[in-house]
């Protein structure tokens, strides 16, 4: 109780530890920072602040606070089921062969959070719900529907298909061979016997951790052997840790180590691609912009000749699909060769692959067995490939931006984006809408929150500038891109400065319009339908005053019978009091001025 | 690298416009913008129907629909994108209805579905962004469902279901042809049309997973129906021929037929419902009647018939077992506890079962001539042929059904049923007592072990396979019987008389000793095994009897060898304790005892008297023989005498009475020299009224015994004057000199009761007489088993009064049925009168105020 009537005897304004954090500074400190407030919302069970915090890249969701708890402990114990929920499913670990996990297990405070607890074994747990590994392992399996896969290693009768550009990425010794020796060879030949332990080195290279401790069991020499030869110094290391694992419970600890190390290299592998190979190969050329309304009409692949596009289909970034984005700015397009497996991670590029009577699906690929039946029917004879072959698409509609255009290609490639500036946020917010990224939309809307979460007038006036939109129209942003975070945290800025909005004529004009048009996204409405803005607001303002069952006890009259009061508390309780008086009545003149606001749009709710 | 300057926020092209609120004046009209963006949409959308894709751009119609979809015409976009599928289906349904091909038509419907999912998947991936925003947020179809939707409005259900009428049409045209027997071509069609009516939900049902569909809507009632009336038509068909077994056969043909259809064509949904449908109509409501025809329309009677006539007439006709098979199949089909089989199952048993003993009657009388039935040969040949009977319908369940468990207990219960169907007229020839009849099968079976067992002496393992053969099936007949007590009875009685009439027991018993079974005793085990030890105790205790008996024989035996007295003679001898031995045969065993009664004039022979002194003193000598009598009774048994015939010296086996009556001729005077006078040379002559004197042998037996050995042409040891059948008082009597056989050993057969008084007096006096004994004897059975019920339920009264104390009367009749039922089948008038006696004898009391109730009285 204490701590609560000190935080409402000083700013009143902040009863949360709202996240601080900005998406750009992934610095120790500021992690450290995240770390603490992603405790603190799992101990009182805030379920959109857990989930704000856990798409901050590089945060450690199962490190222990300063009281060796985890927030998987804290909220497990504190029984908010849904914080476990999320938890468990963004890769917290629950190992009841730990002292930890089983503190977790034994403490939960319901039945049904523990049953939650057991059933998430940690063989699940790792990482294969994140969705980067979970697309990148996805990968090795074959399926048909989109054919990706352009090279074979063959040993004897039996074989692999891989990827040219993840073995490129994830090994520089790879990297290599796929410039200079192989790269007119489609199919490479191994000796019969290093079958396993190429699909060890696979499973490897597209962060399938599951596949090393299995393979590894019965030929590591060998895996190691080849592994040398290839430097994979990491897989190596996680061999030979794993083979010095004396139990399973070791054992155990250690599979979720190199399984988040093996998600971390592979992040940082693609992410040394992207940069080096397809942003260092990327091809800028300077157009006339036409006539604005018709920019979303320009047609990319007329700005780009045949060798340009050969060139661009040879760099080393082996590419099997060309992505155009129109830079505004500086007036240009800029292509680059990107990998259709990685960006089919956007449902919007992966329905456009498989709907096959379009043309970006329909070109006959040169195959290794031109027959599709065959074996090696499904993978792409790349030293046949003609630039005719490659399709051009341009990234977006709602971008006119080259930087927005390599955000994206960030995000799809390792979801990390090291920097979102201000100005573009909202850009890419529609693109990753149009495209179906949700998580990066989240991350678009942190990025927002996170810059401004004073909610004080300065902020209020001063978004604009930043961001390029003033808060209403931010919060149409949050209407067209269907993005609850944003709109809470609009909706809470224009709740905080009501004062300020309904002083000002302008203000209060533009306040005013939204208001309407809020009210007229239900359709056919019903005089006692509610309009979802005028809600949020009333909901922000009854925080902000601190009005609410929580204060019940600042009610005089019920702190008067309780009768408990001795002569220190008193004044205390009388100083409580007055604050309670003046909030409330600050509360009630908000309340009567959105009154006042509706009265004059003459809406009821 | 221009600075972001004015420029940018002034132009922003695509944001814009999509930020833009309702306040700020567009450049452009929106409407322009819209029908601009549409024109290219619907055109992209008619290529796709209209397969005419050479360069469709995915990426340029996604931006499109997806800018349209950003300025809020999702609304516009969505009702125009099913406005230009209509049209497209509404002319393809028009291009449908000029196919006058049925089968054309199928295939070209299914072409149209088929095309037009294939353009709904490409559509409805370009309208993506539509799907998922301004579908999800207005809750309306997705864009593939809704094309789904529009089929079913705008071709199979526009104007009046004219398409979708005609579909269902066809497809049970199909259906029909094929259940016809014709061979149809369009298979693949209809299951793939009946695919189809399942995807088309019917509208208002939201619910696209669990809403009820067309093919569950209009396609199933209307198959359903014409199912029911083509199942009718055809089961009359089939019924029409009036041939049970062609209706069985051509119903099971078909509905496997029909099976392999319903699975082929329909959902797995359909089964159950068809199945049913045609399980009624075409076995339900016709099997009683199939199995209720007659002979010669081959009904159940006529499949079952080569039963009897192969245990009965011993033919060997095959049974319809495939036709029975069959016949299980179907029942079981609508029943699985296939009470309606078993129901005619247990008639026909029954029936023909009833009339077993009537057959087997004149079977053996056709054999037989005119002579007299023996009893003995129909029980023999009626026990046999029920187990046959059972045997053949054990086979037939075997083979036809399935073994089943049910079906065999309903076979045994019939079985049950007309063995221990209650004798109604004793003068009906299909009236059996099935307990006394096993008890003389049991009786002649161990006769004939007996005589068949010397002459088979080496062959041992023979005999004893007959014997094993002959109790197991006894058993096996024991099983059927409801009243045990009664076989008990008669088998008791049976047991007895073996004992004492028998001529050689001796032999019996040594014989089967030979082979190391006592046969007597192992069908005791046997029995014992089955019924339990103590309903056998009478006839234990008889089997104690006679092995005391033949102790007491070989004692006596090494007694006489070791004496001194030389007229002794020596004795076999049986013992009966009068307690434990059937009435009939010991209820005079006083009668000739002369210190009892006086009134005898029984007189044993004087050559016989020392013998028996001796013997008395000898018996009473014996340690346990304290408190008890002996009497002798001289009408059983029999003598061995050894008499020297002019012809030759014989040895002569015949009864005590028959032996009596020849020690009278034995010569009386010595001849000088002190040795006996031969017989011939004294030629005595006695008359009937002298030898009843002498004797003292009960007038009735003694002219039996003396036609036995006067008349009989074989045994005529006595000439008798004058020379007439019968035994009349003024006959006389004396050796016959001439007497001759073939044999050094002469077995004198008694002339049986009934014959003699026959014989003796072709008048009604006698023969009535004769047969009251023989009425007697079976009269004392029943009273003794009747007696013995008696017991019985009054020791079951008790027995569970004593453990309940109070009891209602309802209750305790149910209680008594189950206690006794192994036993035998209690009457209710039985268990009330007995109820009324322990009220009497003060074991139980009525309640007081009700009255049934009873309470135990401790």
């Amino acid at each position: 109780m204490t701590t609560q009537i000190e935080e409402i005897g000083g700013t009143i304004e902040r009863r949360l530890n709202e996240p601080g954090v900005s998406v750009d500074e992934s610095s120790e400190s500021s992690l450290k920072k995240a770390f603490s407030d992603l405790c603190h919302a799992c101990r009182i069970g805030d379920r959109d602040v857990v989930e704000i915090l856990l798409s901050i890249p590089n945060l450690d969701i199962n490190q222990m606070d300063d009281f060796n708890y985890s927030p998987l402990i804290l909220s497990s114990l504190c029984g908010h089921m849904d914080v476990v929920e999320l938890l468990l499913s963004r890769g917290a670990i629950c190992d009841r062969d730990t002292f930890e996990g089983a503190r977790c297990i034994y403490g939960a405070l319901t039945d049904e959070i523990r049953d939650l607890l057991i059933s998430f074994d940690i063989s699940k747990a790792v990482d294969l719900d994140q969705p980067f590994a979970s697309h990148v392992s996805s990968l090795l399996i074959t399926s048909n529907e989109v054919i990706t896969k352009d090279i074979i290693f063959r040993f004897g009768d039996k074989y692999l298909k891989l990827n040219r550009f993840m073995l490129s990425a994830r090994s520089p010794h790879f990297q290599e061979k796929i410039i200079n020796d192989w790269k007119y060879k489609s199919i490479i030949d191994f000796p019969e016997d290093n079958f396993k332990s190429f699909k060890v080195i696979a499973d490897y290279i597209y962060v399938r951790a599951d596949g090393i401790s299995i393979g590894s069991r019965e030929n590591h020499d060998e895996v190691i052997r080849i592994a040398k030869q290839f430097q994979l110094t990491d897989l190596i290391s996680s061999i030979e840790q794993l083979k010095d694992a004396c139990n399973t419970k070791e054992r155990t600890k250690i599979m979720y180590d190199i399984s988040f190390r093996l998600v971390e290299r592979a992040r940082s592998g693609l992410d040394d691609f992207l940069q080096k190979h397809i942003l260092g190969g990327k091809l800028v050329v300077e157009i006339e912009i036409p006539d604005e309304e018709t920019l979303e009409e320009l047609d990319c692949t007329k700005y780009i000749s045949d060798v340009q596009k050969k060139k661009l289909l040879e760099t080393s970034a082996i590419p099997d699909i060309i992505l155009a984005s129109i830079d505004y700015d500086t007036e240009s397009i800029t292509y680059y060769p990107v990998n259709k497996a990685i960006i089919a991670r956007s449902e919007y590029f992966d329905t456009m692959f498989k709907s096959e009577i379009f043309l970006e699906a329909n070109r006959e690929l040169p195959l290794v067995s031109p027959n599709k039946q065959d074996e090696f029917g499904d993978v792409i004879k790349r030293e046949s490939l003609v630039p005719d072959d490659i399709s051009i698409i341009r990234i977006s509609t709602a971008s006119a931006s080259s930087e927005v255009a390599e955000m994206i290609l960030s995000f799809l490639y390792h979801d990390n984006i090291l920097y979102i500036p201000l100005r573009l946020t909202v850009e890419l917010l529609f693109v990753a809408d149009e495209l179906f990224l949700d998580r990066l939309k989240t991350m678009c809307a942190v990025n927002i929150s996170s810059n401004f979460d004073k909610f004080n007038q300065e902020e209020f006036f001063g978004i604009e500038k930043d961001v390029g939109y003033n808060v209403y129209d931010l919060v149409r942003v949050s209407w067209k891109t269907r993005c609850a975070k944003l709109e809470h945290h609009t909706s809470k800025m224009l709740a905080y400065n009501l004062e300020h909005i309904y002083e000002d004529a302008k203000q209060r004009k533009a306040f005013s319009a939204l208001i309407k048009e809020s009210a007229d996204r239900i359709e056919e409405r019903h005089e006692t339908d509610t309009i979802e803005l005028i809600d949020d607001i009333r909901y922000y303002l009854s925080k902000k005053y601190a009005i609410g069952e929580d204060f019940e006890e600042l009610d005089p009259v019920r702190a008067f019978m309780k009768g408990e009061q001795s002569i220190d508390t008193v004044d205390y309780k009388r100083e409580e009091l007055r604050l309670y008086k003046n909030s409330r009545i600050s509360y009630e003149r908000d309340i009567d001025r959105i009154d006042a606001l509706l009265d004059g749009l003459q809406l009821d709710a | 690298m221009i600075p972001a300057g004015n420029r940018r926020s002034k132009i922003r092209p695509p944001r814009k416009s999509l930020v833009s609120s309702s306040l700020e004046s567009s450049t452009t009209d929106p409407t322009v913008d819209f029908e601009k963006s549409w024109s290219i949409l619907s055109n992209a959308i008619v290529q796709i129907q209209n397969k005419s894709v050479s360069n469709l751009s995915y990426e340029q119609l996604y931006r499109k629909a997806y800018i349209l979809v950003l300025r809020k015409y999702g609304g516009k976009l969505y009702e125009n994108v099913a406005t230009i599928i209509t049209l497209h289906l509404l002319k393809r349904r028009d291009y449908l209805l000029t196919i006058y091909n049925e089968e054309e038509f199928m295939k070209a419907t299914l072409v149209e579905w088929n095309e037009h999912l294939q353009s709904m998947k490409f559509i409805s991936d370009v309208l993506m962004y539509l799907n998922r925003v301004y579908v999800k947020e207005h809750k309306k179809l997705l864009i593939y469902d809704l094309g789904i939707q529009l089929f079913k409005d705008n071709v199979i259900k526009y104007n009046d279901d004219q398409v979708g009428k005609r579909i269902v049409d066809t497809v049970i045209q199909e259906i029909t042809k094929s259940r016809n027997g014709e061979v149809i071509t369009t298979n693949m069609y209809i299951t793939k049309l009946i695919n189809m009516l399942e995807l088309l939900v019917e509208s208002g049902s939201g619910d696209i997973q669990f809403g009820e569909n067309y093919y569950q809507s209009v396609f199933e009632p209307a198959f359903l129906a014409s199912s029911e009336t083509f199942f009718y038509k055809l089961s009359s068909e089939f019924a029409s021929y009036n041939l049970g077994t062609k209706y069985i056969q051509s119903t099971s043909r078909f509905i496997k037929e029909e099976e392999g259809r319903i699975n082929f064509y329909m959902p797995e949904s359909m089964y159950p419902k068809l199945n049913e449908l045609m399980n009624n109509i075409m076995i339900k409501d016709r099997i009683d009647d199939i199995l209720a025809l007659p002979y010669e329309s081959q009904g159940l009677s006529y499949l079952l018939r080569p039963v009897v006539v192969n245990v009965v007439d011993g033919k060997n006709e095959s049974y319809h077992i495939p036709d029975l098979k069959i016949l299980y199949e179907l029942i079981g089909r609508i029943d699985d506890e296939y009470d309606l089989l078993r129901l005619r199952l247990k008639e026909h048993i029954k029936q023909q079962g009833e009339e077993l003993p009537q057959q087997v009657r004149s079977i053996l009388e056709k054999a037989n001539g005119d002579k007299k039935l023996n009893p003995a040969l129909f029980a023999i040949k009626w026990i046999e042929t029920v187990l046959k009977y059972h045997d053949e319908f054990l086979k037939i369940h075997e083979q036809a059904f399935d073994s089943n468990s049910s079906v065999s207990l309903t076979i045994t219960y019939a079985m049950r049923e007309f063995i221990n169907a209650p004798p109604t007229n004793r003068k009906d020839a299909n009236s059996v007592n099935g307990p006394e009849l096993l008890s003389v099968y049991m009786d002649y079976h161990i006769k004939q072990s007996a005589k068949t067992a010397p002459s088979k002496d080496i062959e041992s393992l023979d005999s004893r396979d007959y014997v094993d053969v002959f109790i197991e099936r006894s058993i096996k007949f024991l099983r059927f019987i409801k009243d045990k007590d009664a076989f008990e009875a008669y088998y008791a009685n049976h047991f007895a008389k073996r004992f004492l009439s028998s001529k050689s027991g001796s032999q019996i018993i040594s014989s089967n000793n030979k082979m190391g079974i006592d046969i007597e005793e192992l069908l005791l085990s046997k029995l014992g095994e089955e019924m339990g030890t103590t309903s056998l105790d009478k006839i234990i205790k008889m089997n104690k009897d006679i092995k005391l008996s033949k102790d007491i024989t070989n004692d006596w035996k090494k007694l006489i060898t070791q004496s001194t007295k030389k007229d002794l003679i020596e004795l076999e001898l049986k013992i009966c304790n009068v307690n434990d031995w059937p009435k009939s045969m010991v209820k005079d065993y006083k009668a000739f005892s002369n210190d009892e009664n006086n009134e005898t004039s029984f007189i044993w022979s004087k050559q016989l008297r020392p013998t028996i002194r001796e013997f008395e003193e000898f018996w009473f000598s014996g340690k346990k023989n304290d408190n008890k009598s002996l009497y002798w009774s001289p009408k059983f048994g029999s003598m061995d005498l050894r008499i020297s015939y002019p012809s030759r010296t014989y040895e002569i086996n015949l009864a005590t009475y028959a032996g009596i009556i020849m020690l009278l001729f034995a010569p009386q005077s010595t001849n000088a020299d002190g040795s006996l006078v031969s017989a011939f040379e004294e030629n005595k002559e006695l008359s009937y009224e002298e030898i009843k004197e002498l004797t003292g042998i009960p007038e009735i037996d003694l002219k039996r015994h003396l036609q036995s050995i006067a008349v009989a042409p074989r045994s005529r040891l006595l000439i008798k004057n004058p020379m007439t059948k019968d035994v009349n008082n003024s006959d006389k009597f004396k050796l016959n000199e001439k007497f001759k056989s073939p044999s050094i050993k002469v077995k004198v057969l008694t002339v049986s009761a009934a014959s003699s008084a026959a014989a003796n007096s072709s008048g009604e006096k006698g023969s009535s007489k004769a047969k009251t004994e023989q009425e007697e004897e079976a009269e004392e059975v029943r009273s003794n088993i009747h007696e013995g019920r008696k017991l019985e339920v009054n020791a079951a009264i008790v027995r569970i009064m004593k453990s309940r104390q109070t009891i209602k009367h309802n209750e305790l009749i149910e209680e008594l049925i189950k206690q006794l039922s192994n036993r035998f089948q209690p009457s209710i008038l039985l268990i009330k009168q007995r109820i009324e006696d322990l009220i009497e004898k003060e074991y139980l009391k009525r309640d007081d105020e009700e009255t049934n109730i009873y309470h135990y009285i401790a």
